[in-house]
C-alpha cells in the first residue's frame, strides 16, 4: 500500500505542476478576456444588459446600439458595456463585486430592471442562472483560475435549480397560483396563438414581487456596495411592449406591471436611490420583435431605432441630473 | 451523487480507504452506510422504496425458502413481483398509461378525470428493481440458496457502484463476493484505477461533447436537413455508448479497487456484425436479464417457430418499455425486435448473395459490411430512442431518406446551426475515430494487457495525457448520465 500511495502522491503532484502551465481553455479565456478588458479599460460608465444592448431591428436606417448611442451623448466618458445572455441581477452583483475588490470604481454603473426578468423563466432557466461566471468570478479574485476548469468539469459550479426543478417552479399570476413552469415553457408554445400570447405575457410579467425575490436582495446589494465604494447605481426600468401584455392578458396586465415598478421604485428609494421607470413609455411599434428574424413568437424588450433613442435620451437626462459621469 | 463530481472525488477514496482500513467484520456496514449516502445525496426520501424492495425480497428470499409447496412458493415470488412492479409502475409508468387512456376517453369522447401523478423518477429504479428481482427469481428457481443475513443483502442491492446504472448483478456472483475478504491488491487496484479513468474519458471528453450536437438537432429536427440529422444520430449512437459503457466502466473498476468483481457490461457492440451480436455486446447485464427471467420463461425457441417469433418480438418490447415510458422506446425495443427476425429470416439470402458475390474470399470485406449494416440498422432505431416525440421521429426518418439536404452550418447566428464551431465538430469526429481504433486493436487481443507490460516511460504519459485531458477538455455543462433516467 506505501509503494501505492507513493506513487499517487507522485503522479497527483505532476498532474498539479502541470495543470499549472496548461494554457486556459479557449471558451475560458474569452471569458477570462471579458472581464479582465474591462478591468484595463478602467471606462468610466459600466452599462449592464443583454441581448437588447446589441441590438438593432433589421428595419432601422441606422444601426447604433444603445451603448452606442449613449457614448454619442458622453463624448468625454468612456462607456463599456457588459453584455449578457439575458438580463440577470445576481450575476451583475457579482461583476460589480469583482470590479471593486479588484479597486476598480467605475464613476457610474448602469443597471437595466427589465421586468421579465424577475419571472421563473428568467430567474431559474438553466441556462441563465450564470453559476458558472459565479465560480469563475470566485477563482478570478482568490488565485485558483488554474483550477477552475477541472473543477467545472467535475460540477463545481452546480444549478441552483436543475431543469426538472426549474419545470415544477410555481407560476403566480399577481397571488394567485396558475399552474408551474412546464406548464408554460415547453413545446405547445411553438405556436403562438392568442391564448398561447396571453399565457407567456402572464408566465413573463404577471408575477408578484416580494423582498425575498433573490433579485431584489441582489440589487440592495449593489446598492449597498455601490455606495460602500463611492460608485453611482444608475437603475432604469426597462420598456416592455405593455400593449400587447394589455392586448391579450387585459387590464389585469397593467395593474400588476405598475404594482412590480411601484415595489421597486419603492425598495430602492428605501435605500435612497431613485429608479427610472420607463416600463410603459413606449408603443408596440417600437419594439422590433415583429418584424426579427428568425421570427419571434412573443414580445421581447428589443427596441428599433426611435425606441433605442427614447430610452438612451431619458437615461441620460437621468444621469445628468445626478451630475454623472 | 454522480461519477463526474467534486462530491464522488472525495467520496471514493474515503469509502476505499475507510474500506481496507476497517476490520472485516465491520466492512460490510460500511459499505453499506456508503452506498445509502451515494443514494441519497440525490433525493433523501426516495431511499424508503430502496429499504422497501430490500425487505420485500428479502422476506420473499426467505418465505420462497421456508415453503415446502409450489403454491406457498410462488405465492411469495408473485408478492415481490407484484410490490416491486407496482412500486415501477407508479414512479415510472403510471403517467404514460393514464395519458395513453386519456388520448383513448377522448377519441371516445367521453370523460376521463384520472389526473397525472406528479412525482420526480427516482434514479435507478429500473436497475435496483432488475437486481433485487433477480435474487428472489434465483431463489425460486432454487439456483441460489437463500441470504439469511439481511445486512449483506441489503449490501447486495444497493452497493454503490452499480446501484444507479448496472450493471445489473446477480446474486451467485456479487452477494458472494461481498462476504469475501478482500486484502489491499496493488495490481487490482491500479488495474480498477485504470478503467476509472478511461471510463471518465468516454463520458466527459466524447459523451458529453457529442452531446451538444445532438441536443442542438434533436431539439428541432425540423430545423434541420438531412446530413445534419444523420451526423445527429451517429453522433447520438457513440453518446450513448460512451455515456453508458463510461458509466459501466466506472462502476467496474470502482468495485475492482474493492476487491469485488462486476460483470462485462459492453464489448465493443458497434463491431458487431449482427443484431443478434449486438445484443451480446450491448448492456449485456440487461439483456441476459430479459433472456433468463422473460425470454426463456416464455418458451424460448422450444415451442415452434411462430412462437419463437413471438416470444423475441415480446423481449425486445419489454426491453424497450423497460428503457422509459414512451412510445418511442417501445418502437424502438420493437424495432431492434424486428431486426432480429430480420436478420435470421434473411439468413439463406443473405449467404447466397455472399456466395453469388464471392464474398467468402474476401472475409474482411464481408465482416465489413455486415458491421456496416448493423450499425446503420442500430442508428435508424437510436433515432427512435432519442427524439423528443415519434412525431420527430418520423420527421428525422423523412429527412434522412430525402437526401442529404442543406451542409452543415457553423454558424451561431444562421438558423440551421449545428450546435457547435467547426473545430470542435472535426474535434468531435476525431474522438470517434479514436475510439473506434482503440476499439478495433482491443478486438485485435491483449490491447489492455500489451499495455500494462509497458515501461512507466510510456505508461505513465498516457495516464497523465488522459486526465489532463479529462480535466482540460472535459465538459462543464450539466449533462447527466443518460441511462440515469431509466
Amino acid at each position: 500500500m506505501k509503494r501505492f500511495i507513493l506513487k499517487l502522491f507522485l503522479f497527483s503532484a505532476v498532474i498539479v505542476a502541470l495543470q499549472y502551465v496548461m494554457p486556459l481553455p479557449r471558451d475560458l479565456r474569452f471569458k477570462v478576456t471579458k472581464i479582465e478588458t474591462i478591468l484595463r479599460w478602467k471606462p468610466d460608465v459600466i452599462y449592464f444588459g443583454d441581448s437588447t444592448l446589441n441590438w438593432a431591428a433589421p428595419s432601422d436606417p441606422v444601426k447604433l446600439t444603445m451603448p452606442e448611442l449613449l457614448k454619442s451623448l458622453l463624448p468625454g466618458s468612456v462607456v463599456v458595456k457588459l453584455v449578457h445572455s439575458s438580463y440577470q441581477m445576481a450575476i451583475y452583483k457579482e461583476n460589480l463585486r469583482f470590479f471593486l475588490l479588484k479597486k476598480y470604481y467605475p464613476q457610474c454603473v448602469i443597471f437595466p430592471i427589465n421586468l421579465r426578468s424577475f419571472s421563473p423563466l428568467w430567474e431559474w432557466q438553466p441556462l441563465w442562472q450564470f453559476e458558472e461566471e459565479v465560480t469563475l468570478i470566485n477563482s478570478m479574485l482568490e488565485g485558483w483560475i488554474w483550477f477552475y476548469k477541472p473543477l467545472t468539469v467535475f460540477k463545481l459550479n452546480h444549478l441552483r435549480l436543475t431543469g426538472y426543478e426549474y419545470m415544477r417552479k410555481k407560476v403566480y399570476m399577481g397571488d394567485k397560483e396558475v399552474g408551474r413552469v412546464r406548464d408554460f415553457d415547453n413545446p405547445d408554445y411553438f405556436t403562438a396563438t392568442d391564448e398561447n400570447i396571453r399565457r407567456q405575457m402572464l408566465f413573463r410579467y404577471m408575477y408578484p414581487l416580494s423582498e425575498d425575490h433573490r433579485f431584489i436582495r441582489a440589487m440592495l446589494d449593489i446598492v449597498r456596495m455601490s455606495k460602500a465604494a463611492g460608485v453611482e447605481p444608475v437603475f432604469y426600468v426597462t420598456p416592455i411592449d405593455y400593449q400587447t401584455g394589455a392586448r391579450y392578458a387585459g387590464p389585469a396586465f397593467t395593474d400588476q406591471v405598475e404594482k412590480n415598478v411601484a415595489f421597486i421604485q419603492r425598495v430602492l428609494l428605501a435605500e435612497g436611490v431613485e429608479v427610472l421607470d420607463l416600463s410603459r413609455s413606449l408603443g408596440t411599434q417600437d419594439f422590433s420583435w415583429p418584424e426579427d428574424v428568425p421570427k419571434v413568437l412573443y414580445p421581447n424588450e428589443h427596441l428599433k431605432l426611435r425606441g433605442r433613442l427614447f430610452v438612451v435620451k431619458k437615461l441620460y437626462e437621468f444621469m445628468r441630473l445626478k451630475n454623472l459621469p | 451523487m454522480s461519477f463526474n463530481s467534486i462530491h464522488f472525488l472525495i467520496f471514493f477514496p474515503v469509502v476505499v480507504t475507510l474500506y481496507f482500513a476497517l476490520p472485516f467484520r465491520y466492512r460490510w456496514i460500511w459499505l453499506l452506510g456508503a452506498s445509502y449516502y451515494f443514494y441519497m445525496s440525490w433525493r433523501p426520501e426516495y431511499a424508503v422504496l430502496l429499504i422497501i424492495s430490500t425487505l420485500i425480497d428479502y422476506y420473499a428470499g426467505l418465505g420462497i425458502a421456508a415453503s415446502r409447496g409450489h403454491a406457498r412458493r410462488r405465492m411469495f415470488l408473485l408478492m415481490s413481483l407484484v410490490t416491486n412492479f407496482s412500486l415501477l409502475f407508479v414512479f415510472k409508468y403510471f403517467n404514460f398509461f393514464n395519458s395513453a387512456l386519456r388520448g383513448f376517453f377522448s377519441w371516445l369522447h367521453l370523460p376521463y378525470a384520472v389526473p397525472d401523478v406528479d412525482v420526480l423518477l427516482p434514479v435507478g429504479i429500473s436497475f435496483y428493481t432488475f437486481q433485487t428481482l433477480s435474487y428472489t427469481f434465483e431463489v425460486y428457481l432454487g439456483r441460489k440458496d437463500v441470504e439469511r443475513h439481511l445486512g449483506y443483502f441489503a449490501l447486495y442491492v444497493v452497493y454503490f457502484p452499480q446501484l444507479v446504472a448496472g450493471p445489473i448483478e446477480r446474486p451467485q456472483r456479487l452477494l458472494s463476493q461481498l462476504k469475501q475478504k478482500h486484502v489491499f491488491d496493488y495490481d487490482r487496484v491500479t488495474r480498477g484505477l485504470r478503467l476509472m479513468l478511461w471510463g471518465m474519458f468516454k463520458k466527459v471528453v466524447i459523451a458529453d461533447r457529442l452531446a451538444i450536437v445532438v441536443n442542438q438537432v434533436y431539439a428541432q429536427p425540423a430545423d434541420y436537413g438531412g446530413l445534419a440529422l444523420w451526423i445527429g444520430t451517429v453522433f447520438f449512437a457513440f453518446q450513448i455508448y460512451c455515456d453508458f459503457s463510461g458509466y459501466s466502466d466506472i462502476a467496474i473498476g470502482a468495485a475492482r479497487v474493492m476487491g469485488i468483481d462486476l460483470m462485462k457490461n459492453f464489448d465493443r457492440p458497434y463491431l458487431a456484425g449482427s443484431i443478434r451480436e449486438f445484443w451480446g455486446r450491448w448492456h449485456i447485464s440487461l439483456s441476459t436479464w430479459f433472456r433468463d427471467y422473460v425470454y426463456i420463461p416464455l418458451g424460448g425457441n422450444r415451442r415452434g417457430l411462430g412462437r419463437w417469433q413471438w416470444n423475441i418480438l415480446l423481449t425486445f418490447i419489454l426491453s424497450g418499455l423497460w428503457h422509459g415510458a414512451n412510445w418511442t422506446f417501445l418502437v424502438w425495443g420493437a424495432l431492434h425486435g424486428f431486426y432480429y427476425l430480420l436478420f435470421k429470416w434473411t439468413a439463406g439470402a443473405r449467404s447466397r448473395v455472399s456466395r453469388a458475390w464471392r464474398l467468402e474470399r474476401f472475409p474482411g470485406l464481408r465482416n465489413g459490411l455486415a458491421v456496416a449494416v448493423t450499425f446503420t440498422l442500430v442508428c435508424l432505431a437510436w433515432i427512435f430512442f432519442r427524439a423528443n416525440t415519434l412525431g420527430d421521429a418520423f420527421v428525422i426518418i423523412s429527412r434522412i431518406s430525402g437526401g442529404l439536404g442543406q451542409p452543415l452550418i457553423f454558424d451561431l447566428k444562421s438558423p440551421g446551426y449545428i450546435g457547435v464551431p467547426w473545430p470542435e465538430f472535426v474535434f468531435s469526429l476525431g474522438l470517434i475515430l479514436f475510439l473506434m481504433a482503440v476499439q478495433v486493436f482491443q478486438g485485435r487481443g491483449g490491447l489492455q494487457a500489451r499495455f500494462i507490460r509497458q515501461p512507466v516511460w510510456i505508461r505513465w504519459p498516457v495516464y497523465i495525457i488522459l486526465t489532463l485531458t479529462i480535466m482540460n477538455l472535459g465538459i462543464s455543462e450539466e449533462i447527466p448520465f443518460i441511462y440515469f433516467q431509466f
